[in-house]
């Protein structure tokens, strides 16, 4: 089975001490060596408390030369103009392997509301590219069902806010919106994969652990030994990641 | 493969079990809870998640006995007597809602279901030491007895910090306390109380859920004291087992945590040699 990680962050952080922190995108590949994960997408701790610009850059250069990763670059209202415009960013994604935006409106100072992000959420349902969004950590539910009411056509990936079991906080997202998925590194409810499946198919989960802040092997046993086929495990694992990816329009 | 140098890894990566290690976790729960819904959570439910693993002992105390205490701790009961080889139950002890006299006489009249005592003090906002629980700590003492606490120091606990551990372990040092989630957070002091009283035990559920308070647990304190827990149904056997068999150690300390300390503790009930394979009593 190839492991493709949905979540994968490192550098150095600022503003909380990691017990094992995980500096730099060496180690990064080392460590997915050692634990079987062939491909991953990718963010830097940089991204979150210290700066937009230069940490997007930061993950830029560290999978530009790889062949098995991919990075995710924070997004933010274009009113500022720090960031690439909507017109060159699909240019500027594709030349530096990015292949997902995430939204962290709490660490980056605007509000989540579809109106200062319009032109990105624009190009995000026309280019079919991925955004991360983490439940909790200053988005709630409501936010997101705003956005989605507004741009059905997104393509969103969401992880939990926390390990507590979330099933009443997932499923409906899921049902729901048909381009919602759910990345299982917070889920680790008991016998709750084998339940998602059942409830919405293996099609809308993404394999993720987390990894620096955790260990890999806990989702991966977990998954490994999930009460589901073999063929729902795959998808799981990696191909639905990558069916993503290779759906983004980075020409339109 | 989670990693090559561990013939454990090998194993329960290729089956999701290793019958030459069974599993004791020392931290489950049963039943529905308010917040979240749990697909596995009755007992039958739960053996089967414990057979995919080799759980052979699943030490628990129900969340209806813990926070709906007009039930009087029935569903657990009624479990461990279907399934005594499978289940023991801890008493839930909370001080908002204890009645002495019938408390007492439901926890000693039952001593083939309970190994000892579960309390949440950040839940219930009553502290560990709270005088209203020193009959059935006295008691706990005389029986020698577990006593599974939630300990949790972040922020600082007024009711299951450190300091408050402390005090209970120096005041009964026959009742062996398992720190739940080995006050979680508080890495430093969790080194220092195991390290320093021989009757207090570290719990790994939530612990695993990140990179490097195991390690560190590990290299101050070694692996014997160290037990394996998950929360279980709510959280996934396979995911606590995982974490270990990625964590940096070898085997041998790995089969501690898993079932070699726990057996340990355990020999001392009556019912234990009858549901423990002899092999790994004898062997050990």
């Amino acid at each position: 089975m190839e492991f493709f990680d949905c979540n994968i962050l490192y550098g150095m952080a600022a503003t909380k001490c990691n017990l094992m922190p995980v500096r730099d995108v060496a180690s990064v590949l080392t460590n997915m060596k050692q634990s079987g994960i062939t491909k991953a997408l990718v963010r830097r701790e940089e991204q979150f408390v210290g700066a937009v610009v230069i940490g997007n850059q930061l993950v830029a250069n560290d999978v530009k030369g790889t062949h098995n990763l991919w990075g995710v670059w924070s997004i933010i209202p274009h009113y500022t103009h720090e960031i690439p415009e909507p017109e060159m960013m699909l240019a500027q994604m594709k030349a530096n392997r990015i292949a997902a935006w995430q939204l962290i409106p709490s660490m980056h100072g605007f509000p989540l509301h579809y109106r200062p992000l319009k032109p990105w959420l624009n190009l995000a349902s026309k280019a079919a590219i991925p955004i991360i969004i983490k439940l909790g950590s200053g988005i709630v539910d409501t936010e997101l069902y705003d956005i989605l009411e507004k741009f059905p056509d997104l393509v969103i990936i969401f992880s939990a806010e926390s390990v507590w079991p979330s099933d009443r906080a997932v499923r409906p997202l899921l049902m729901e919106f048909p381009n919602c998925y759910f990345e299982l590194s917070q889920y680790l409810t008991d016998g709750g994969i084998e339940e998602l499946v059942k409830f919405c198919g293996a099609q809308k989960l993404l394999f993720g652990t987390g990894f620096h802040e955790t260990h890999f092997g806990g989702i991966m046993l977990m998954l490994k030994h999930a009460q589901i086929s073999e063929t729902d495990k795959q998808l799981i694992a990696s191909k639905n990641i990558i069916k993503l990816i290779e759906g983004i329009k980075y020409d339109s | 493969m989670i990693r090559n140098d561990s013939q454990l890894a090998k194993t329960f990566w290729q089956y999701g079990r290793d019958e030459t290690c069974p599993i004791i976790d020392f931290h489950g729960h049963m039943g529905e809870f308010r917040c979240c819904f749990l697909p596995r959570s009755t007992p039958e439910t739960m053996l089967k998640t414990m057979e995919q693993c080799n759980l052979q002992l699943l030490l628990f105390c129900g969340t209806d006995s813990l926070m709906m205490p007009c039930l009087r701790q029935q569903n657990d009961i009624d479990a461990v007597r279907k399934y005594p080889d499978r289940f023991k139950a801890y008493f839930a002890l909370n001080a908002n809602a204890l009645d002495e006299k019938a408390d007492m006489a439901l926890f000693t009249k039952n001593r083939d279901v309970f190994v000892g005592i579960k309390m949440l003090p950040d839940y219930f906002k009553r502290p560990i030491n709270d005088c209203k629980y020193q009959p059935f700590y006295e008691y706990a003492n005389d029986q020698q007895l577990l006593f599974l606490c939630h300990t949790w120091d972040n922020p600082k606990s007024p009711y299951n910090g450190p300091d408050q551990a402390e005090e209970f372990v120096q005041k009964y040092p026959n009742i062996t306390f398992i720190a739940g989630h080995s006050f979680h957070n508080n890495w430093s002091e969790a080194v220092r109380l195991c390290n320093t009283y021989p009757n207090l035990y570290l719990e790994l559920t939530a612990v695993v859920d990140e990179r490097g308070p195991l390690e560190m647990l590990l290299e101050k304190c070694g692996s014997e004291k160290i037990l394996f827990g998950t929360d279980l149904p709510w959280f996934d056997t396979h995911h606590g087992i995982g974490t270990i068999l990625s964590t940096d150690m070898s085997d041998d300390d790995r089969r501690n945590i898993f079932y070699r300390n726990g057996q340990k503790l355990l020999a001392k009930y009556p019912w234990f040699k009858n549901i423990w394979p002899k092999k790994f009593s004898t062997s050990e």
